[in-house]
């Protein structure tokens, strides 16, 4: 496995990284003039890195002979409006690249490659949005799976908290208390024992969990499917 | 006589593990293999253990019960879907094979394709409840079968984890596992008698056999990798000792798991030997346990 360069806002709701510049210059041959636009992000949500990250980037994509029309940044690309303005804004830029390069989450770079209508590359990767945390961002963590069986667990999701996603208990590979994929974390279901144990319900571990609907389970065919057809009728 | 029927006798039960090989050429395997036929009672196959890719257990489960063996299939839930899972099992029903050790699986970045997309469809308790489904003639779909499957399902058990509450979790599970049609038990290796005697205290009331996994030590730092590395396996420090002062390490090796296997013969149904390359050495273990 590849060894990532520094995971930019580790802590926020969304995590990014920064793609390797070999990796994003993949994208863009013929060697192409690019307009290299970078979001703020927005402060305990997520950290694309701001000016410092951009001019980082920029040097090193230069070194192997990347040139730019300009940069830009921008508070929350993920906003078509601002995108909007911004391409205004520089368009004289913007029109001499033959590229945009997108410094921003996954939702920026769809944003700027619907307003812009030009070629987008990004330049980070989104590597999680662990998990919704509530609007003000808390740290529980809800993987949005449209199933929900926290009734049974505690509190506790047992998607969130083990890898295999297993609802009847847990599989033999804990050691201390520590999963076997991430001995870094802790044993899910252990944290579950302890939370129905402090909670006088140890009986809820009983429960036979039957398998779970995928069908049902998002992304729902049904929200795909909606989507698509809104973008058909723009 | 069947793996079932055996059980059914009573007397001190012996199991055996063959890994399938990384590719076509199974004459060494079957070679390994014939050491133990007439030793044990029945023989599993494991099913791409530790996530480390290897033939189809069921492919060779077929080749060796066509040679005379009584087999157990390992079926691991981490491959395959509720599909894939339904359809081998009517597979191996069809080829004449019964017993199934249904099992989890270790997640496939342990092993040597980690890029792999996990599946964990069903759960081992899950799947056990579908084995009980197809024996009544309809599939998780609730769809008649044209032909019912007979099934004598097992699952395993980790006896002596590193917690309290995984012990907890280990027992509570395991009456899951029963409740879902979990005739039998094998366990992960045993290298403290006295710990699983602490295990089985609370697991013999559940009026299900249960085989101790044994592993022999190969040498110290054998022991210490496993510590270190294997989750739920955990060797007293006498016996890296042991095995670190021994001249000849082979028959140290054998002395010890003979001796774990005694004491295990007072507290369970019979031992699962897990032999991790020394198939051939098995006979000799068994020899020195008296069994």
């Amino acid at each position: 496995m590849k060894f990532h360069q520094i995971i930019l806002g580790e802590k926020e709701m969304i995590s990014v990284e920064a793609r390797e510049s070999e990796e994003i210059l993949k994208g863009l041959h013929p060697k192409k003039q690019a307009f290299f636009i970078g979001c703020s992000g927005w402060k305990g949500i997520c950290n694309p890195g701001g000016e410092p990250q951009l001019q980082r980037m920029k040097k090193d994509l230069e070194l192997r002979g990347l040139t730019f029309t300009g940069t830009l940044l921008v508070d929350a690309l993920c906003n078509k409006g601002l995108d909007e303005l911004s391409l205004l804004n520089q368009f004289r830029q913007v029109l001499r690249s033959e590229v945009l390069l997108v410094m921003s989450c996954e939702a920026g770079v769809q944003a700027l490659s619907a307003t812009s209508g030009r070629m987008v590359v990004p330049a980070l990767r989104t590597v999680s949005a662990g998990g919704f945390q509530g609007v003000l961002g808390e740290k529980e963590l809800c993987r949005l799976c449209g199933d929900c069986l926290l009734d049974l667990t505690g509190g506790l999701c047992p998607l969130y908290f083990c890898p295999k996603g297993l609802l009847n208990g847990p599989c033999q590979g804990a050691y201390q208390g520590r999963c076997e994929v991430d001995p870094k974390k802790a044993c899910g279901w252990e944290l579950i024992y302890e939370r129905l144990k402090a909670q006088g319900r140890l009986e809820a571990l009983k429960h036979y969990a039957e398998p779970r609907d995928y069908s049902e389970i998002l992304p729902l065919i049904r929200l795909r499917s909606s989507l698509a057809s809104e973008v058909r009728k723009e | 006589m069947t793996f079932e029927e055996r059980l059914q006798q009573g007397g001190f039960m012996i199991t055996s593990e063959v890994p399938p090989p990384k590719g076509i050429d199974v004459s060494e395997l079957i070679g390994a293999a014939d050491h133990l036929k007439g030793r044990v009672d029945a023989l599993n196959i494991t099913d791409s253990k530790g996530s480390v890719m290897a033939m189809s257990a069921l492919a060779l489960g077929h080749l060796l019960q066509e040679r005379g063996f009584e087999l157990i299939l390992n079926v691991s839930c981490r491959d395959r879907n509720r599909l894939a899972l339904q359809a081998d099992l009517l597979g191996a029903a069809a080829l004449g094979i019964a017993s199934i050790l249904v099992v989890t699986g270790d997640y496939a970045s342990m092993g040597d394709h980690p890029q792999t997309k996990p599946v964990f469809d069903l759960d081992c308790i899950q799947l056990l409840q579908a084995i009980q489904k197809l024996e009544k003639g309809k599939d998780m779909g609730g769809n008649e079968l044209r032909g019912a499957p007979r099934f004598f399902a097992g699952a395993t058990v980790s006896p002596t984890p590193g917690t309290e509450a995984a012990l907890e979790l280990q027992l509570l599970k395991m009456e899951k596992k029963i409740a879902a049609g979990a005739k039998f038990f094998q366990t992960q290796p045993v290298f403290d008698p006295r710990a699983f005697e602490r295990f089985m205290k609370r697991a013999s009331g559940f009026g299900v056999p249960i085989l101790a996994g044994v592993l022999p030590l190969k040498s110290a730092s054998m022991g210490r990798f496993l510590n270190k590395n294997m989750p739920g396996i955990s060797v007293p420090e006498a016996l890296i000792e042991e095995m670190g002062n021994a001249s000849d390490r082979v028959k140290a090796g054998v002395g010890i798991c003979a001796r774990i296997i005694q004491e295990l013969k007072n507290l369970c149904q019979g031992v699962h030997l897990i032999p991790a390359g020394w198939e051939r050495k098995v006979p000799v273990i068994l020899d020195a346990a008296r069994l």
